[in-house]
């Protein structure tokens, strides 16, 4: 194998498929990236065996071939190089040479045979806009549980349907939704799909490096699930098992609700947090007549409060909460706006979305704190 | 290190337990306490031997014998055979314990009205902290007077009161007090009260100790005292710190006083060991609910659940596991109890003693559970509501299916001789 790339075109794959790189050096070829060369094109692979990535950029092919490096050896090499043409062959023992204007490398790679076969990509299910995909990720990623006992939640669940798309994660303790009505191209049934939080991740990435009218590609053969955009794949072990019924927790009559604004809300809780308890992270949350305010007290630190102007009119209420689980969902709200926090009582599950909706129903479920 | 460094920051040199007033310590220790309660159903049983226990063909033991009964050397712990071959005229009770646990929470509740401040070391016996109570109750002497009079007067059972400023001499006042009786040892006559006991009398000294201590020439508590503390240290090390303590009637644990429990536990040894599972799980129904009871009373939740087995050979395991939401729910415990006992339990062996422990407790600031909230709301309101009817009508008025004997046999265990052969019951002695 014989090829030059541009510095800049192989380290963007570089970079994407360093995400999916075996961190723990449990099997010494996962740390290891398969580099093949034909025909003027530069395929990049990488996994740790629950994920893998299949990516590629264009090369000057001078021999077709295959080889691997270390993958983290070979990104900081090409990071450090200067903006220029690089050249990388293979030496005998699988050794990989990399040279570049004065600079040379010989890195120590490993026999490719070595490397698991990734499996091949089965015919699209679907194609969602890659905007969507990424919206949709980002909105529902931070409620994925990360204990890892709790196998079904530590993914979120995307609904496909031929005229809507969904997805749902949950920990636990909350729950985020967002759905949108948008015509899914190929489907003809509802396919229901649980993606692992790792393999949500790393597609953001890639969905990040793709452009605004580029459409994902979802397929799946009987353990793998296939995400393809922009010629370059992704593949995650299926997570399998049932995700919980979210339906029955959805709350129904929560109709005690305030209007917030959305800024001044995240604020507000983010000062009154500074004095917290630091184990519970619980903060109390007290709605009267146009008004809400927020309290915390450590018996280390001392205590906080602050109020708020708020839309309310409803029978007073106070409410624990996690403020943790507050922000996370304030956070990823776009900037300005009005939020609407709809409770029922004090240890019912709360409900918070933003107050003008347009093409994405977006909703957050929290349970509160028992304070 | 740099002196100036090393002052303190605020003017609190001083000793910070100066200014503290002296403790007072009530010990109230209920009077043969299952015999009285049966006395009270059972008025023909007055004055006459009785020994509530084990069947006393088997190999239990004395739970408790009345005073006749006690003339002969009867006493509690005894093996029951023991106990037949010494009074063999006795009348022998299996006990309803359901109602002795009925009467233990009215004499709580008794005591919860001269103090907050009230920790039942077992069913018929409670350290009371009245320090600061004077304005309120008097002083110690009036209050513990007004308290054996108030438990004769609503249930009809006497209990002997020791009174003094520590948990110990208390505990060996109440002793000497019996029955019936009240002993305050004033301020500052704690070692000369105890001075004359013999070292045996200490709580802590036990066989192995006290040959040792006789080696020494060390025969009375006074001994201790005058042994002195250097030689008991050099002689016991940390130990020998602790017996010189005591020595005086102080208590080790003095002002840092735990108002709070650590943990929660119950547990209990079969009359004759099981490889019955449906026993085994009922009982451990029972001890959950007793456990989840005790939470809520103190209005605590707890983090860990753990289990305890002890086999016929008397190998001793304990498991535990962690919650993701503290809990003082029956079922809750129940459940994981259960579980564990199921991985635990090795189909072949018989247990002894089982045994269902909560710690990792905290107040109730949690995080509540998104998934299972509907069927966790519920139980809270069914246990509220079984709080309450046990309060009025004792703890066994309402309990977990799991721990009902199928088909209950009638539960009048008369005098041993006319008791119909019924299946064998739980003892509920191994309380702490």
């Amino acid at each position: 194998m014989e090829f030059s790339v541009k510095k800049l075109d192989i380290l963007k794959e570089l970079n994407l498929a360093q995400g999916v790189v075996e961190r723990k050096t449990t099997l010494p070829i996962l740390s290891n990236l398969l580099l093949e060369a034909e025909e003027g094109l530069l395929r990049i692979s990488a996994t740790d065996l629950e994920l893998g990535i299949r990516c590629a950029c264009s090369a000057k092919t001078k021999k077709d071939g295959v080889g691997t490096v270390p993958a983290k050896r070979l990104l900081e090499i090409v990071r450090s190089l200067p903006d220029a043409e690089i050249k990388l062959k293979v030496l005998e023992n699988h050794w990989v040479q990399v040279t570049c204007e004065r600079s040379s490398f010989k890195l120590v790679g490993m026999a490719k045979d070595s490397f698991p076969v990734l499996p091949a990509v089965p015919k699209p299910l679907a194609a969602i806009p890659a905007p969507v995909l990424s919206n949709l990720i980002q909105k529902t990623i931070f409620a994925i549980s990360s204990e890892e006992s709790r196998y079904t939640l530590n993914g979120a669940l995307l609904m496909l349907k031929p005229e809507s798309v969904a997805m749902v994660s949950t920990d636990g303790h909350r729950l985020a939704m967002i759905e949108r009505q948008i015509k899914i191209a190929g489907l003809s049934n509802e396919l229901r799909l649980l993606i692992p939080k790792k393999a949500m991740g790393e597609l953001l990435k890639l969905l990040a490096e793709s452009d605004e009218a580029a459409h994902v590609e979802l397929a799946k053969d009987e353990s793998h699930l296939f995400f393809s955009v922009g010629g370059r794949i992704l593949i995650s072990r299926m997570l399998t098992g049932q995700f919980p019924n979210y339906e029955a927790v959805l709350p129904r009559d929560n109709n005690r609700v305030a209007e917030l604004d959305k800024d001044l809300v995240t604020a507000a809780i983010r000062r009154v947090a500074l004095l917290a308890d630091e184990r519970s992270r619980a903060i109390r949350v007290q709605l009267d007549k146009d008004k809400l305010e927020v309290f915390s007290s450590s018996g280390e630190y001392g205590e906080a409060h602050e109020t708020l102007d708020a839309a309310f009119t409803g029978e007073p209420l106070q409410i624990g909460f996690d403020y943790q689980y507050l922000l996370d969902f304030l956070s990823v709200l776009s900037e300005g706006g009005k939020v609407r926090l709809e409770l029922k009582d004090e240890q019912s599950a709360g409900q918070l979305r933003p107050s003008e909706q347009e093409a994405y129903q977006y909703r957050y479920v929290v349970m509160p704190m028992r304070i | 290190m740099n002196r100036a460094l090393s002052q303190p920051l605020a003017p609190s040199t001083q000793d910070p337990t100066a200014n503290i007033q002296p403790r007072s310590i009530l010990h109230v220790d209920m009077d043969a306490f299952f015999v009285s309660v049966e006395e009270l159903e059972d008025p023909s049983l007055i004055g006459k031997p009785v020994v509530v226990g084990a069947d006393p063909e088997g190999r239990g033991v004395v739970a408790a014998a009345s005073y006749e009964a006690r003339k002969y050397g009867v006493h509690s712990a005894m093996p029951i055979r023991t106990a037949k071959k010494l009074c063999p005229h006795a009348i022998f009770l299996r006990g309803h314990h359901a109602k002795y646990g009925a009467y233990s929470e009215k004499i709580y509740d008794i005591f919860g009205e001269f103090t907050p401040v009230v920790e039942m070391v077992s069913i018929d016996e409670a350290y009371l902290d009245l320090t600061g109570t004077e304005r309120l109750h008097g002083g110690p002497l009036v209050a513990a007077d007004r308290l054996i009079r108030t438990v004769k007067e609503r249930t009809g059972l006497n209990c002997s009161v020791g009174a003094s400023t520590s948990h110990l001499v208390s505990k060996i006042a109440s002793d000497q007090a019996k029955p019936h009786g009240l002993l305050y040892v004033f301020p500052g006559c704690e070692a000369k009260f105890l001075a004359p006991l013999p070292i045996r009398r200490m709580p802590g000294i036990g066989k192995v100790t006290e040959p040792e201590l006789l080696s020494l020439g060390i025969a009375t508590i006074g001994d201790l005292q005058t042994y002195g503390e250097q030689k008991l240290r050099e002689r016991f090390g940390k130990y020998g710190e602790w017996l010189w303590t005591k020595s005086r009637g102080e208590d080790i644990e003095a002002y840092q006083y735990e108002e709070e429990p650590k943990s929660i536990s119950h547990e209990t040894t079969f009359d004759v060991d099981t490889g019955d599972q449906e026993e085994i799980e009922r009982t451990l129904s029972y001890l959950a609910q007793l456990v989840a009871r005790r939470l809520r009373d103190h209005q605590l939740f707890a983090r860990t659940i753990g289990l305890k087995l002890r086999n016929e050979r008397f190998r001793t395991i304990t498991r535990d596991v962690s919650l993701d939401e503290p809990t003082h729910l029956d079922s809750v415990i129940f459940d994981i109890v259960l579980r564990l006992f199921e991985q635990a339990w090795k189909r072949e062996e018989k247990i002894r003693l089982v045994g269902v422990r909560a710690s990792n407790l905290e107040h109730g600031i949690f995080q509540r559970n998104l998934l299972e909230a509907t069927a966790r709301a519920k139980f809270d309101r069914a246990m509220e509501a079984a709080d309450r009817l046990r309060s009025k009508f004792g703890f066994a008025a309402v309990q977990l299916a799991r721990s009902l004997e199928p088909a209950k046999p009638e539960d009048k265990s008369g005098p041993a001789g006319k008791r119909p052969k019924t299946p064998k019951k739980r003892e509920f002695l191994g309380r702490e």
